[in-house]
């Protein structure tokens, strides 16, 4: 069984060993000397998102009336500048109502907020962009090649919530966690 | 005693005497003709020195002289034979030319040479030998009025010159001939060259890179020491470094299966350990190598240093990056 794994494992060296190799050359004695060697180099995937802020709704209730939304802009790195997609799912899980939505659940009485999340490609217009079903990849878009992106941000997401919901909502706090999983493309 | 008798005695005794002479002068004769039997004449003249001047880089090298091997019989008037040895002043075993005159240099800091001797009325050349003496010569009298009958050739072959280290080199030879039991030598001579007009430069120990994989975070730095031997005065040597994703900004680890880049510095230290100091691009860099060993002793006396960015790493696309990278070592 031992040599079996190293086996394996020398079978797996030689299948990664870059192919570029084998132009070393040593040089010759003479008026002048010529020499070459070969270098290599693997990049693997690496994405990185930040910039995030949490959003805080605020309160609702009394005379107020309609939708409630907000948008929060993010920095999404991807090396080379590759294209990205993002699977958001939350501490709370998918609503009990619709597996596709989101939802705040309240402190104290478990009640359900669902809302829906939308992604774009830019610092701005999130809210104009389709919704992101929970656990799917979103839409591809095109990340940045500085970690920071040079203190900019380059995506947004959008958090929906239709006023039906808030109506339907016991008197409590509401709260989730969304996870962003960033994924290269 | 009556006085014929004294006579006879004494005519007696003068002829003894006489008998004793002429037996004591008889024998002073066959000695003084045994002494002009053996006079015999053997010597060999100076034989002058062999400079070969320097080297083209190509070709072997022969030179030949000539000068008088004196073997005879000055009674008889008639030649006698002589046989003769070349030796090495510095070695018993073979013909060297030592690099600087240094007679303990061994390997590619010696040079073998090879003799040939013939006497001017036979036709064939025989190679000598360090430690054993030639066939039987007929000499010739002394001064050689009929012209000079020893023959000597050196000869250097290009295959060991080729393979030598630059600089002066000479070795010191002696002559000398024996006769039965007589021998004579001459003063020694010398047989020099100058290998490496041009100096010579050799680089080595190289070896190839592999960077490993980045994933993401941190710079990449990775150092190869070398060796780098030159004929030149203080093994002095220039160095540059080309690669084929080059471009006037400097060099690049280029994407297998993209036109992407990774800007790479690389940079040079006169040193078998690194790290680099002195940027390379498309500019030369200056040291002093090995001047005495193309292998440099199997160590390493310079180094080159290939810097990768963080913020150039995570620019790049994911995939394979390769780059190949020519140095080139020049003397100085």
């Amino acid at each position: 069984m031992k040599y079996r794994n190293m086996l394996a494992i020398v079978l797996a060296s030689l299948v990664a060993a870059p192919a570029a190799f084998g132009q070393l050359r040593q040089g010759d004695l003479g008026l002048t000397s010529e020499g070459q060697i070969d270098l290599d180099l693997q990049v693997l995937d690496s994405v990185e998102i930040n910039r995030l802020a949490n959003i805080d709704f605020g309160t609702y209730g009394g005379t107020q009336t309609g939708d409630i939304g907000a948008a929060e802009a993010y920095c999404v790195y991807v090396n080379g500048g590759d294209d990205y997609t993002i699977t958001p799912t939350s501490s709370n899980g998918e609503a009990d109502d619709d597996d596709d939505k989101f939802h705040l659940l309240g402190d104290t009485d478990s009640d359900q907020i669902m809302y829906t999340v939308k992604f774009i490609g830019a610092a701005d217009g999130a809210s104009d962009a389709s919704v992101t079903n929970y656990g799917e990849a979103s839409a591809s878009f095109k990340g940045s090649v500085k970690r920071d992106c040079d203190n900019t941000d380059n995506g947004q997401l959008y958090i929906d919530i239709a006023e039906q919901e808030i109506r339907d909502a016991t008197t409590d706090t509401y709260q989730d966690t969304l996870i962003l999983l960033v994924n290269p493309v | 005693m009556p006085y014929f008798r004294l006579q006879a005695r004494l005519w007696f005794k003068t002829k003894q005497l006489r008998v004793l002479v002429s037996a004591a002068i008889s024998l002073v004769g066959l000695l003084f003709a045994e002494v002009a039997w053996a006079e015999r004449v053997l010597s060999i003249d100076t034989i002058p020195d062999f400079n070969f001047g320097t080297w083209a880089n190509a070709g072997s090298l022969s030179a030949t002289t000539s000068v008088c091997a004196a073997s005879w019989d000055t009674t008889g008037d008639k030649g006698l034979n002589y046989r003769t040895l070349i030796d090495n002043v510095f070695s018993a075993t073979d013909y060297y030319l030592y690099l600087g005159g240094n007679t303990a240099a061994t390997g590619n800091s010696r040079i073998k040479i090879t003799f040939e001797h013939k006497d001017s009325f036979t036709s064939a050349w025989e190679v000598m030998s360090v430690d054993s003496f030639e066939q039987p010569q007929k000499g010739q009298p002394p001064n050689c009025p009929g012209g000079n009958n020893f023959q000597l050739r050196v000869n250097i072959s290009s295959t060991e010159l080729s393979s030598k280290l630059g600089g002066e080199y000479i070795g010191y030879f002696s002559p000398e001939l024996k006769d039965g039991n007589l021998s004579a030598t001459a003063p020694s001579f010398s047989v020099s060259i100058s290998v490496g007009g041009v100096p010579e430069v050799k680089i080595s120990h190289l070896d190839s890179i592999n960077f490993g994989q980045h994933s993401g975070l941190g710079d990449i730095s990775a150092t190869e020491t070398f060796c780098i031997y030159s004929s030149a005065d203080n093994g002095a040597y220039r160095i540059s470094i080309s690669s084929t994703g080059q471009d006037a900004e400097g060099h690049y680890l280029v994407a297998t299966a993209s036109a992407d880049k990774i800007p790479m510095a690389v940079s040079f230290v006169d040193n078998g350990t690194g790290p680099g100091t002195t940027a390379l691009t498309d500019n030369f860099a200056y040291g002093n190598g090995d001047n005495s060993d193309t292998d440099c002793s199997g160590g390493d006396n310079a180094a080159l240093t290939f810097d990768l960015q963080e913020s150039d790493l995570q620019a790049a696309s994911t995939g394979q990056y390769s780059e190949q990278i020519t140095l080139l070592v020049e003397p100085e």
